[in-house]
């Protein structure tokens, strides 16, 4: 069987992706930064760096620390802001063959909900990812990512301003991540995207300080992948809009276990940085592991992890 | 958007010595890369050895090219140069380049003054060669900063260069006792005031190094480009993560705007030291 004949398609609120592979926010710039080494047009969607209401510096550095299998960062959102974002990267934007997704963040309510009226009214955005899980920032995305009621706020805010296809992506810094997706999923979201980074700490020892300027980062890479996937496969059974899983993706090994726990679609997110052929090789292994399981549709892979009985009654000892 | 947009490839390594103490040239095969790369700019080199640790790919200046070859000169530093310091001549190094700015290079009538600290070395070998070939090539002069005579075998591989080039040891073993900055300053010196202004200074190497510089190139009101380094993830300016702060708080990537800089407006940078 070749990969032509292999249906890939997966379908996000209004949005129908080639296939199901996306780049994750904020390690993919504008998403003209990796001209000549990644083609785009052969990806589900693309999705670009976090834009707030007004461009933002960011922190201080150091902003970037590698960890085991993984790497800190504090970029702080960093952001040319929405005035110029329309300006100088959308025209460019729309040049590409590919959904673009725009990932924003505002730090009130009123702010997600002016930003998303703003953005419902741009020509070539295919979809909104709200960031509600940025553990950067004091006064932002933070405090709504981690309260269910606040999380719902400014997912009915945002619904309101847009009929664009609307992903509300969750922090992992929760107790409880299905109670955020299922409030989430209430205030009209019509995808999630799990997870964004974990809170992390690195120190160094000889000066006695943190390493990072920001004192804590984000964590990322392959180090976060198990919980991503357990996340996913949690959320998946309770919730029933589509799921988009990230964290710790770089190989068509990874993303399969994502598909496989219930997300209809994965994003690459680090794993740009250790290879950026890695979105494309995982579209082309994901097609072999269909073609060797006798899958005609992707979509039949998804949710299709199979537990034993056993095995769900030592899930619920572990707890 | 890169005007000259980066590939990735498989570099084969064609040869690889350690040229002094911990420190290794490597000559790898890398057309697309080579015929284009101008001083200044650097490559990104992944990891050998599979796996997920390292995560990172780490950046290195191209140190020189010639014809289809790319040179590098590598520091063993952590695990990552210490990994890719045990290839062997026929395998490869996955990487991507030419990435970043580059050096603008002098006119004519400028004396440009080189100034190298360490490994520092590397993109200034580079402009070196390249001025050489392409301007008056009397016009220019090489100072090198080391801790000991040991390091100065660098310069073996780059003999072309060894008559443009002063050595500065902290040991006093060879060349000039002292650092590379107070090797700098006896040479100014010499100068006669007037000319100073047609002075043009390059720099590569610590931060404390281009912070001593700085307080000379102040003093005598010259003009100073630098090269700088960090912690880079993307290398390509997608993440946000190379950041230095310029004299108005601004936050550049080095990767993408840099790595070469006026040494002024970054010295002046919140953090410089940090
Ligand atoms: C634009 C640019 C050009 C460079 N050119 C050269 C070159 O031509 N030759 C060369 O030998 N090195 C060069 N470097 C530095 C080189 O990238 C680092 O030494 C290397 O990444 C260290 O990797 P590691 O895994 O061995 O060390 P790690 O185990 O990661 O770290 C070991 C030590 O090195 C420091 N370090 C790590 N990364 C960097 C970095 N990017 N810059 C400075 N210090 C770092 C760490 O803080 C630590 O103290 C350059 C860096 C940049 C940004
Ligand atoms: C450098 C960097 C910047 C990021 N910026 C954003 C951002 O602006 N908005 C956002 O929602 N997520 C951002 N993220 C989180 C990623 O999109 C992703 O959720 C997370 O890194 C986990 O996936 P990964 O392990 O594949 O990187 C960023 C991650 C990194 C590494
Ligand atoms: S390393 Fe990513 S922007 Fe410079």
């Amino acid at each position: 069987m070749s990969e032509q004949i292999l249906d890939m398609t997966v379908i996000i609120g209004k949005l129908v992706l080639r296939n199901p592979v996306i780049i994750a926010s904020g390690v993919f710039g504008y998403g003209r930064e990796y001209d000549g080494l990644i083609d785009v047009e052969r990806l589900g969607a693309i999705i670009t760096k976090g834009i707030s209401l007004r461009p933002s510096l960011g922190n201080p550095g150091p902003r970037i620390v590698e960890t085991p299998s993984g790497m800190l960062n504090a970029i702080g959102l960093h952001n040319i802001g929405f005035d110029a974002f329309v300006k100088e990267k959308l025209p460019l934007l729309r040049q590409l063959n590919v959904p673009v997704i725009v990932n924003f963040y505002g730090s009130s309510v009123e702010e997600y909900a002016e930003l998303a009226r703003k953005l419902n009214e741009c020509d070539g955005i295919s979809g909104l990812e709200v960031n509600i899980s940025c553990p950067n920032i004091r006064n932002g995305g933070i405090a709504f990512g981690i309260d269910a009621d606040m999380a719902a706020a400014v997912t009915r805010a945002v619904r309101g301003e847009t009929a664009l296809p609307l992903i509300v992506k969750l922090s992992p810094n929760v107790t409880s991540i299905v109670d955020i997706a299922l409030s989430v999923v209430n205030a009209g979201a019509d995808a999630l995207s799990l997870i964004n980074t974990i809170t992390g700490m690195v120190i160094d020892i000889e000066s006695q300080t943190p390493v990072l300027g920001n004192i804590t980062g984000g964590l990322s890479g392959p180090a976060i992948r198990p919980i991503a996937v357990r996340m996913v496969w949690e959320v998946a059974q309770h919730v029933a809009v589509p799921i988009i899983g990230v964290g710790g993706i770089i190989t068509a090994d990874d993303a399969l276990q994502f598909l496989i726990a219930g997300a209809t679609a994965i994003q690459v997110g680090t794993g740009i940085f250790v290879n950026p052929k890695a979105p494309e090789e995982i579209i082309t292994g994901i097609a072999s592991f269909m073609t060797r399981h006798h899958y005609v549709h992707i979509t039949d892979i998804i949710g299709s992890l199979r537990v034993s009985s056993k095995s769900e009654d030592s899930d619920a000892r572990d707890k | 958007m890169n005007s000259i947009q980066p590939v990735m490839t498989h570099a084969q390594i064609c040869a690889v010595e350690e040229c002094a103490p911990g420190i290794f040239f490597f000559a790898i095969t890398a057309p697309d890369i080579a015929h284009r790369a101008m001083p200044g700019q650097f490559i990104m080199v992944h990891v050998p050895g599979g796996g997920t640790d390292p995560l990172l790919p780490r950046p290195f200046s191209i140190c020189g090219t010639e014809g289809s070859l790319l040179y590098l000169l590598i520091k063993v530093k952590g695990i990552g140069t210490q990994r890719i310091s045990n290839l062997q001549e026929g395998q490869f190094l996955h990487i991507i380049g030419p990435l970043g700015n580059y050096f603008v290079l002098p006119d004519r009538n400028t004396n440009a003054i080189l100034v190298a600290g360490g490994i520092g070395i590397a993109p200034l070998l580079f402009l070196g060669t390249y001025l050489q070939q392409h301007s008056s090539p009397n016009k220019f002069k090489l100072l090198y900063g080391i801790p000991s005579a040991k390091e100065a075998s660098v310069l073996e591989r780059f003999s072309h260069l060894l008559c443009y080039c002063d050595i500065a040891t902290e040991d006093g073993t060879t060349g000039f006792h002292g650092t590379v900055v107070d090797l700098l300053d006896t040479h100014i010196r010499k100068i006669a005031f007037s000319q100073t202004k047609d002075l043009f200074i390059y720099a590569c190497g610590p931060r404390p190094m281009l912070t001593a510089l700085a307080a000379i190139t102040q003093n005598y009101h010259i003009t100073c480009q630098a090269s700088f380094e960090t912690k880079m993830a993307c290398g390509v300016g997608a993440c946000m993560g190379c950041v230095i702060s310029d004299r108005n708080g601004v936050y550049k990537r080095i990767c993408a705007d840099g790595p070469v800089f006026p040494l002024d407006d970054m010295v002046q940078g919140v953090g410089f030291l940090k």
